[in-house]
């Protein structure tokens, strides 16, 4: 039995197969673990699917060699692919080429011809004539549909608007509903008038010589303003460009609508506590309006009809955004906007550099200070006065034991400026105190940030 | 044709299908080295092909003289990348590959000088490696053979054999130095 597929290499997949379940026998198996035992990549992969005991490595390894398969064939199919697309491509734009070129001769030809041209002209005259009778027939046909379209137009205009302005259009409605019947018998008269015109015009603008129409028959019969901002747009475009002398009329129309379109909305602003708030911003959201309360916290201000919604903000107080709906008046209370500041703290333990670089005011956390020592240290110094100290005769005589605490003065130097007595004992020890340190080392001076400086030390020479 | 064959005409066509031929017979080892660090059965496929990906290129790219181990590395070095996207910062320290360097037998007298050495150095093993070796080196037992004459678990006698392999390994070359 070959256990390895190629032998001394690696084992098949189908000896790791046969190994993990059991089918070899034990001299085979021998073999299996010796050569694994030598190979940490044989090793590992059977570690792998020893914990996967239900995946088919001999089933799995074929699909993925399959897959492999393909992979690697893919590239040449591709390849000739894009060979046959690549070469159809050209032949296309050949064939278009070619075309393209017969028939800009074509042309040329036909050009040069008097005859051709004057005949092209002719049908084109024609044409026009054709277009124009096929007008006037659609014209008449339109205008059946036109009456139809301004009924069903201001139908959904009343809906339209009692879903957007109740209270203010439910009036209007009334007013629509019973002029209804005179509407449409006006609009009739009107579409008779504009008709003519309409035959005069060129066919450009079937669209709005319908809305022209409809608006026309519209606008006086209901006199009080639509709110509807596209509508009345659309309507003085097309006025503009097709009946300046109608210009005066609609524009005395159009302030009227826009003076109706405006209303005003007042109120006050409070806080939490029922405290009046001055200098509150308030605006139109979305716009530009706006105004601020007084010192009274009151506000009064002039909104667009349709404006939908006000904001009322000011610092330390939480933004609000109020409905303006069927509002005249609104009274609003803010509440505290509490954001804790956290403390900053900037530390340098460096040196000056750094708090010049950082431009901001530091204080710093710990300045580099060293006090003023003896020279050779405090150890050397100590021994110095235990071993030079004379006992003064009084104070063995009176039996005195104690502590002399001093404060010296320590120069920039490291001079010994001066020397304070805190606590004494009397009978010469202050004395011989005294005699010790003018007759020690000099200090080495203090120093702050580097620099050397005056200095406090206390010290003390127990008897 | 041998296998550096192709993979210097590899290096020099660029042809999927001679990398293929490369690749083919490794698969089911650089899916179960897959199997052991990601254990999922759908990942562990996915990144055997990513690796055969990853070998188009690198293989142009570097002289791989010996494309088992070189795959082995790489196959778990892609494995560890894999584990350490998904999982963060992972114990990803790769070990050094373990080059099975053949020992080479110079002449007569030195085999026989390693026989010495290698009884020697058996000898210096604790006792349940020592059994465990020589059941196997000696005796030429399977596992479970061993298994079942030292009543050991089969774990340990993978480790005891494992462990027992690099004593003496580390044993006959210091011998071998100290001459």
């Amino acid at each position: 039995m070959k256990v390895y597929k190629y032998h001394n290499e690696h084992l098949s997949k189908e000896a790791i197969a046969k190994y993990l379940q059991n089918e070899f026998s034990s001299k085979e198996m021998y073999i299996v673990e010796k050569h694994l035992l030598s190979c940490s990549f044989c090793t590992e992969a059977v570690e792998g699917f020893q914990d996967f005991s239900e995946v088919n490595i001999i089933q799995v390894s074929n699909q993925l060699q399959q897959k492999l398969k393909q992979r690697t064939t893919k590239k040449a199919v591709y390849y000739r692919w894009w060979v046959v697309a690549s070469i159809t491509l050209l032949l296309t734009f050949f064939i278009f080429f070619l075309f393209d070129v017969m028939n800009e001769n074509n042309e040329k030809t036909a050009f040069f011809n008097p005859e051709n041209s004057e005949k092209k002209l002719l049908i084109s005259n024609e044409t026009i004539t054709d277009t124009l009778i096929a007008d006037k027939s659609v014209k008449n046909i339109n205008e059946s549909d036109i009456k139809k379209k301004i009924i069903r137009d201001s139908l959904p205009k009343e809906i339209n608007l009692k879903k957007q302005r109740k209270s203010q259009i439910i009036k209007k409605e009334i007013v629509i509903k019973k002029e209804k019947d005179n509407l449409i018998a006006l609009a009739d008269k009107e579409i008779l008038k504009k008709t003519d015109h309409l035959v005069m015009e060129t066919k450009q603008s079937k669209r709005l010589k319908k809305l022209n129409i409809a608006t026309d028959a519209v606008s006086p019969v209901l006199k009080e303003p639509i709110n509807e901002k596209v509508f009345f747009q659309e309507k003085s475009r097309v006025e503009n460009t097709f009946y300046p002398t109608a210009m005066n009329e609609n524009q005395d129309n159009q302030k009227q609508l826009l003076v109706a379109r405006k209303r005003s909305v007042s109120g006050t602003v409070y806080d939490e506590n029922n405290q009046a708030v001055p200098g509150v911003n308030i605006i139109v959201k979305g716009t530009t309006i706006g105004t601020i309360t007084d010192i009274n916290g009151k506000y009064q201000l002039e909104i667009e009809e349709h404006s939908e919604e006000l904001v009322f903000s000011f610092i330390g107080l939480k933004t609000k955004v109020v409905s303006l709906k069927n509002k005249d008046v609104i009274n609003v209370n803010l509440v505290f906007d509490t954001v804790k500041l956290s403390e900053v703290a900037i530390i340098t333990t460096e040196n000056e550099r750094n708090s010049k670089v950082l431009g901001y005011s530091v204080s710093k956390s710990e300045q580099k200070t060293t006090k003023a020592t003896p020279i050779g240290g405090y150890e050397k110094y100590k021994k110095y006065i235990q071993s030079f100290m004379k006992y003064p005769q009084k104070a063995i005589e009176n039996k005195v034991e104690g502590v002399v605490k001093m404060n010296l003065i320590i120069s920039k130097k490291g001079e010994i400026l001066n020397i304070l007595i805190l606590d004494s004992l009397g009978y010469g020890c202050e004395e011989e105190s005294i005699r010790l340190i003018k007759e020690g080392v000099r200090w080495n001076p203090a120093k702050k940030n580097g620099k050397k400086v005056k200095d406090k030390v206390e010290m003390s020479v127990k008897f | 044709m041998k296998e550096t064959d192709i993979l210097s005409r590899y290096k020099d066509s660029g042809d999927l299908k001679l990398l293929g031929k490369l690749y083919a017979p490794y698969m089911h080892l650089v899916l179960g080295v897959c199997l052991k660090y990601l254990k999922n059965k759908q990942q562990a496929e996915d990144v055997v092909m990513q690796i055969f990906e990853k070998l188009i290129i690198d293989l142009r790219k570097y002289d791989v003289v010996n494309l088992k181990s070189w795959l082995y590395v790489t196959a778990r070095n892609y494995c560890l990348m894999e584990l350490r996207k998904t999982k963060g910062k992972e114990n990803s320290s790769i070990e050094n590959m373990e080059f099975s360097l053949a020992v080479h037998h110079d002449n007569e007298e030195n085999e026989n000088l390693e026989e010495q050495y290698l009884k020697e150095c058996i000898e210096t093993l604790k006792v349940a490696q020592k059994q465990c070796v020589e059941l196997f080196y000696l005796k030429e037992k399977c596992y479970q053979d061993i298994t079942k004459i030292t009543s050991f678990e089969l774990k340990k006698v993978k480790s005891y054999i494992q462990n027992g392999k690099r004593n003496l390994k580390i044993c006959i070359e210091s011998k071998r130095e100290s001459i």
